[in-house]
């Protein structure tokens, strides 16, 4: 067990200062990125990412040559923020219409 | 020397002649093997060239037409294979040094499908590393160059299939695409590039691909070629299933039909948000003449396409998981472009991936909905032409995009979009810009209506500035 926060956070049940110094570097990491809308994660966060999850390993300098394109995940995912995506149904396949055209 | 008078011609002009046994299949593949010989130098449009192979296959082909076994319109056609698309008994490298010395034991299902129509394979042809680009500029192979400026990309990721085609060293060829690889390099090097509706065609044997969006489709010199090849490849495949079970129509059928009363629309945003102004007047005039062929043009609005971008996503997730095990074992074998745009995708959230896939839905729908009230959508094929293969950024509207590596995401913004809606969609040349390098029409069609799509093109294709021109280095 990691011991990971996993509520949802919300006004209500942000963690404070103090609690967030208790909590594993990348939670911590990842509540100042909500809270601040910041458009780039700290090496200590993506490296703590890669050891939690068994990631490919990558040096500091690495990091920097992954970082433009990680930077344009986030700010697509800012773009996601105010859609409310939580009534579209997941698909991928087209629906054949049977017979075909001409 | 080459036989000019041959090399020019198209798989629809060939195949007549070949059944009544006015050409020779021979002849004809000794001939593209000259042209082969004479520009690989030049293009390195190969990775692989199949010298006794070809031979060998075309002295079949001519034994079976000589025992009356036509096999149809590619009986007796050399055609180029993509190098990410398996071939039994040939290496396959996927444009990568980690699959160098990789030989497939079988062929992909479009391979035999090909082979079974009487093709001829001349060879693997290049391709940017592991099909993630849009430059074909292989660190490990050396980059592929436009026929109609040799200092220019031809596109990617199957640069050497639209340069073949271009300069009349092959008469089709099979490239793959996840975000426009195929329409890309039709549009850089003034081709005819097909993505035909997801699950039409079998994906069996393309290799290091993604899980979601990525098509196998034919380069041609014409329409009419485009139609003939897809007719070969389309077909349910019971072991891909990522087809789907629907008839395979006759996708000739419409070609020379009457136009009039067909509608088209025109995206009021995205596709034309950021474009090289050439680029522009020369798809706008395109849209002028399919209007004056009868088409009636109606302006269309794609909102939803604020989101596109979120796309990637996706991509990202699915391409580090594609290449988990090779990462794991040849990391060092990588390109460094393609090493650190995949490995970005370690970081995705999976309840982004989730938004990634309700946007694809979103976006789906919306053209669903757009294409009900029109027959086809009528966009560029790319915001710019063909940039300089030493070229970074590319300067539209006073912003610098990238074209290489990690953030090159315009250079696919007008293609892949189809990908992940899945729907139909072709490059039709339409004419070129005041240094000589050929713009693109992208036409987007109804699921499963690639018919349409050919009718439509094959009209604008006999009144394109771009019929009849050849790069000059085909004919030197």
């Amino acid at each position: 067990m990691l011991g990971i926060d996993t509520r949802r956070i919300t006004p209500d049940n942000r963690a404070n200062r103090e609690q967030r110094q208790q909590l594993p570097v990348l939670v911590a990491h990842l509540l100042i990125l909500w809270e601040t809308k910041r458009m780039s994660i700290p090496n200590e966060t993506l490296q703590a990412m890669i050891r939690l999850y068994h990631g490919f390993a990558l040096t500091d300098d690495e990091l920097e040559l992954v970082r433009p394109e990680l930077d344009s995940y986030l700010k697509e995912v800012e773009k996601l923020r105010e859609l409310d995506l939580a009534n579209v149904m997941s698909g991928r396949l087209l629906q054949a219409q049977e017979g075909g055209t001409p | 020397m080459a036989d000019t008078a041959l090399v020019t011609m198209t798989i629809s002009e060939l195949a007549p002649k070949i059944k009544a046994k006015a050409i020779s299949p021979v002849e004809l593949t000794e001939a593209v093997l000259a042209q082969v010989d004479r520009l690989q130098p030049t293009l390195n449009s190969f990775i692989t060239i199949l010298h006794e192979q070809a031979r060998r296959q075309a002295r079949e082909q001519e034994a079976a037409l000589m025992r009356g076994e036509y096999r149809g319109p590619l009986h007796g056609i050399p055609i180029g294979i993509k190098d990410n698309i398996a071939t039994a008994g040939i290496r396959t490298t996927v444009g990568s040094k980690v699959f160098t010395d990789y030989v497939p034991e079988e062929d992909a299902y479009v391979v035999s499908r090909c082979k079974e129509a009487g093709a001829i394979m001349i060879g693997k042809e290049n391709l940017e590393e592991f099909a993630a680009g849009s430059t074909s500029n292989n660190l490990h192979y050396g980059a592929v160059h436009n026929p109609w400026h040799l200092d220019h990309i031809p596109g990617g990721s199957s640069g050497g299939g639209g340069a073949n085609v271009a300069a009349c060293v092959t008469f089709a060829s099979l490239g793959t695409d996840l975000g426009g690889s195929v329409r890309g390099p039709a549009n850089f090097c003034g081709v005819v590039g097909l993505k035909q509706t997801y699950g039409r065609v079998s994906q069996r044997g393309l290799l290091v691909t993604s899980f979601n969006g990525d098509h196998i489709g034919p380069m041609t010199r014409s329409v009419r070629d485009s139609a003939l090849m897809l007719q070969a490849i389309a077909g349910y495949d019971p072991l891909d299933p990522s087809t789907v079970p629907v008839p395979v129509p006759n996708f000739s059928a419409l070609l020379g039909q009457d136009l009039r009363g067909l509608k088209m629309g025109i995206p009021s945003n995205y596709y034309f948000d950021i474009i090289d102004p050439e680029v522009e007047t020369a798809v706008r005039q395109a849209i002028s003449a399919l209007e004056a062929l009868g088409i009636e043009a109606r302006e269309v609005a794609l909102p939803s396409m604020q989101y596109a971008g979120a796309l990637r996503i996706a991509g990202m997730a699915d391409s580090v998981v594609t290449h988990e095990p090779y990462l794991a074992t040849h990391r060092h074998d990588y390109g460094p472009t393609v090493l650190y745009r995949t490995l970005a995708g370690q970081f995705v959230l999976g309840r982004d991936y989730s938004k990634a896939l309700k946007v694809q839905r979103l976006i789906k729908e919306e053209y669903a909905r757009v294409l009900q009230d029109v027959d086809f959508l009528v966009t560029p094929a790319a915001p710019v032409a063909a940039w300089r293969i030493d070229t970074e950024t590319v300067v539209l509207g006073g912003t610098a995009y990238p074209v290489r590596g990690p953030g090159a995401g315009m250079t696919a913004r007008c293609t892949s979009p189809s990908n992940a809606t899945g729907l139909p969609a072709m490059s039709v040349p339409c004419g070129f810009t005041q240094a000589g390098l050929p713009i693109g029409l992208q036409l987007i069609g109804r699921p499963f209506e690639e018919a349409r799509l050919f009718q439509v093109a094959h009209g604008y294709e006999a009144v394109s500035p771009s019929r009849q021109r050849r790069p000059p280095l085909v004919e030197a």
